[in-house]
């Protein structure tokens, strides 16, 4: 037997291989996240699949070479899928653009209050987004994460798909219902584009939304701008602080109420702009478009009753602000008071109440007052924030000490919303209770 | 000939929860496929990542394996450790790609992280990173046969003989193909001033 070489036991070996301990679990290709580790693995085990299904009808004298070529078919439609971010498309131009394939990959699921159906198939947190297919939210809203600083939330009742990606140019295309949007000026790569079936929106860092309706698509601007192509191809400027209704071509300033209630949105989405719209806003009117710089102003037409803005609510709104920063709740909780007694109907008020209930319970720790706040949110029969007042509620009525009624309120929290963000740790208090008081 | 190894580093006989994943796997048990692979992913991807001479072969022959072993999970009997198995198919489906290659490719570095983002793990020291990195490069530039006995023997810790097996090929070839791959890669560690010092820190011990 040939004695074992003397090279093994040099110090250039042991040098070679005490390089490589402690090398990261893939080797070369570094530390793959979870994210992307999770997804090449499902398009792995879908290529496997794909494989076996190519094979299965032959006979077995040809099923050794066929599964050969659907093995490198399959590899090879894979290599297209699985990249670090970095996503192959195989189109020719712009216009003749044709979707890449379904089973890429882009962003995912980052919360979600309701139901996400992707592709017709319900989809878990952190779940990744297919290229192509279509995802719509129901009994809540969804926030999904796509990569390189965008941030798209669809509200309950809304669909949308990603419907165009490659190297330079990422389009999401919003079909129904509301879609809130979220883009760091500062990000790096493809272009980001949002389409409506009247119209497509540029976009370059910025916070919107587009409420695509059966018979028109509105697109409102919290902070930034954007440019909007309609479908005669004439383009519009929307500046912050208006929104334009793409199939009429009215473009026109958003009433203070509005805005309060959006900036409301923006601050429980935690998405709050820098500072208050930059623009001025005009007391009333509406522009009809007429030319490509839509913020100039070519007529005025009085709006209904409806939209008279009221004064004071956004005066609130930015005081609260204010005093939230400088962390003086009391203060805080006065001006929700003043806000909800100002309008109790109103949107702004109904919403405000969660907010009040929460600054009750979390800061003031005034739980009887906070209890109060959430049940008459949810006695309101406004959907938006459900998930919130309920959990909110829960948590009151632990502080109270009611555990039998926590546990009540734990029991539908969980039911009705188990892909909620507080989901799990409400779960995990329910079972708590249960093994205390197993009845 | 080939000897079979009659010791190895690895344990001969794979436990029974493994043997009941495979066989559920071969049968298109989904979550026993998932499972496959959640134990297998980082092994096949480091073997192929240090096997391939650049970053496209490396996730070719990666992906490759994966499905290779998704759809032969059968064929694992538990004669072996599952790391094993998992290596045998991927240096196959490597030996396939390198057969058919008959153009080069030029080394991107889109896939893998450039030379100056050192990747590691949270023990790991910068510099031993660094080495590692530098040394990664270099294998890329040896023979396919060369580089595949060098990862199996410094990288996975395999003896010859059980490099030999996984290679196919008889103990003597595989190491003179070793003794070659690593006179090549002496000469070129220390012609890198940051590797000869790695190198003479081991010498000097």
């Amino acid at each position: 037997m040939r004695r074992q070489s003397h090279i093994e036991t040099e110090p250039f070996d042991r040098a070679l291989s005490e390089a490589f301990q402690g090398d990261p679990a893939c080797g070369a290709f570094g530390t793959i996240d979870d994210l992307r580790r999770r997804r090449m693995i499902n398009d792995l085990l879908h290529a496997a699949t794909q494989a076996e299904y190519s094979t299965k009808s032959l006979p077995n004298g040809r099923k050794d070479r066929t599964r050969r070529l659907a093995l490198g078919a399959a590899a090879a439609a894979l290599a297209f899928a699985i990249l670090g971010g970095v996503l192959f498309g195989y189109l020719n131009s712009r216009d003749n653009a044709v979707p890449p394939s379904p089973e890429t990959y882009f962003g995912e699921v980052q919360a979600q209050e309701g139901i996400v159906w992707i592709g017709g198939r319900t989809a878990q947190m952190h779940a990744p987004l297919p290229v192509g297919k279509s995802i719509r939210v129901e009994d809540g809203a969804a926030s999904l994460r796509l990569p390189t600083g965008i941030e798209w939330r669809m509200e309950n009742h809304s669909e949308g798909r990603i419907a165009f990606l490659d190297d330079e140019r990422l389009e999401v295309k919003v079909l129904s219902g509301e879609s809130w949007f979220r883009v760091n000026p500062m990000r790096v790569g493809p272009a980001f584009s949002v389409s409506t079936k009247m119209g497509r929106i540029e976009v370059t860092g910025t916070i919107f939304a587009v409420n695509a309706g059966p018979s028109e698509v509105r697109v409102t601007l919290l902070k930034g701008e954007v440019w909007v192509i309609r479908a005669s191809g004439e383009r519009n400027r929307v500046k912050t602080g208006y929104a334009l209704e793409i199939g009429e071509g009215r473009h026109h300033a958003l009433a203070p109420e509005e805005v309060s209630r959006l900036q409301h949105r923006l601050h429980r989405l935690d998405w709050q702009p820098e500072a208050a719209p930059e623009t001025a806003l005009p007391s009333q009117g509406s522009v009809a478009l007429g030319a490509e710089n839509a913020d100039t102003r070519v007529e005025h037409t009085p709006r209904g009753e409806g939209s008279v803005p009221k004064a004071g609510s956004h005066d609130i709104m930015v005081e609260i602000q204010t005093q939230r920063k400088l962390h003086n709740w009391g203060r805080v909780a006065a001006l929700y008071r003043r806000l909800i007694q100002s309008s109790p109907t109103g949107e702004t008020a109904i919403v405000s109440r969660v907010s009040l209930g929460e600054v009750y319970l979390n800061k003031l720790h005034q739980h009887n007052e906070a209890l109060s706040q959430f049940d008459k949110y949810l006695r309101t029969g406004h959907t938006a924030l459900v998930p919130e007042a309920l959990y909110g509620r829960c948590n009151a009525l632990k502080a109270l000490g009611q555990t039998a009624q926590e546990r009540r309120c734990l029991d539908r929290f969980t039911r009705q919303f188990p892909g909620a963000l507080r989901a799990s740790d409400a779960r995990a208090r329910l079972d708590a209770l249960r093994s205390q008081s197993p009845i | 000939m080939v000897e079979n190894p009659a010791h190895t580093s690895h344990p001969p006989h794979a436990s029974v929860d493994i043997l009941g994943i495979c066989r559920r796997a071969s049968d298109g048990d989904k979550d026993a496929r998932r499972q496959l692979m959640e134990l297998l992913f980082d092994r096949i991807h480091k073997t192929a990542s240090y096997l391939a001479g650049n970053p496209e072969d490396a996730r070719d022959i990666a992906q490759t394996a994966c499905i290779e072993v998704l759809l032969s999970a059968g064929s694992f009997r538990g004669d072996a450790s599952l790391s094993y198995w998992a290596d045998r198919v991927t240096l196959q489906t490597g030996a396939k790609l390198f057969a058919k290659k008959t153009r080069r490719r030029h080394l991107k570095e889109k896939y893998f992280r450039p030379a100056t983002s050192v990747m590691g793990t949270e023990d790991d020291d910068t510099g031993r990173a660094q080495v590692r990195e530098r040394l990664t490069e270099l294998l890329r530039t040896l023979h396919f046969k060369h580089r595949e006995v060098v990862m199996l023997r410094y990288i996975h810790g395999y003896t010859i003989k059980e490099a030999a097996e996984l290679c196919n090929t008889p103990v003597e070839t595989a190491r003179g193909r070793l003794k070659k791959a690593r006179a090549v890669l002496k000469k070129k560690v220390m012609a890198d001033p940051l590797l000869r010092d790695w190198v003479r820190e081991w010498t000097e011990q």
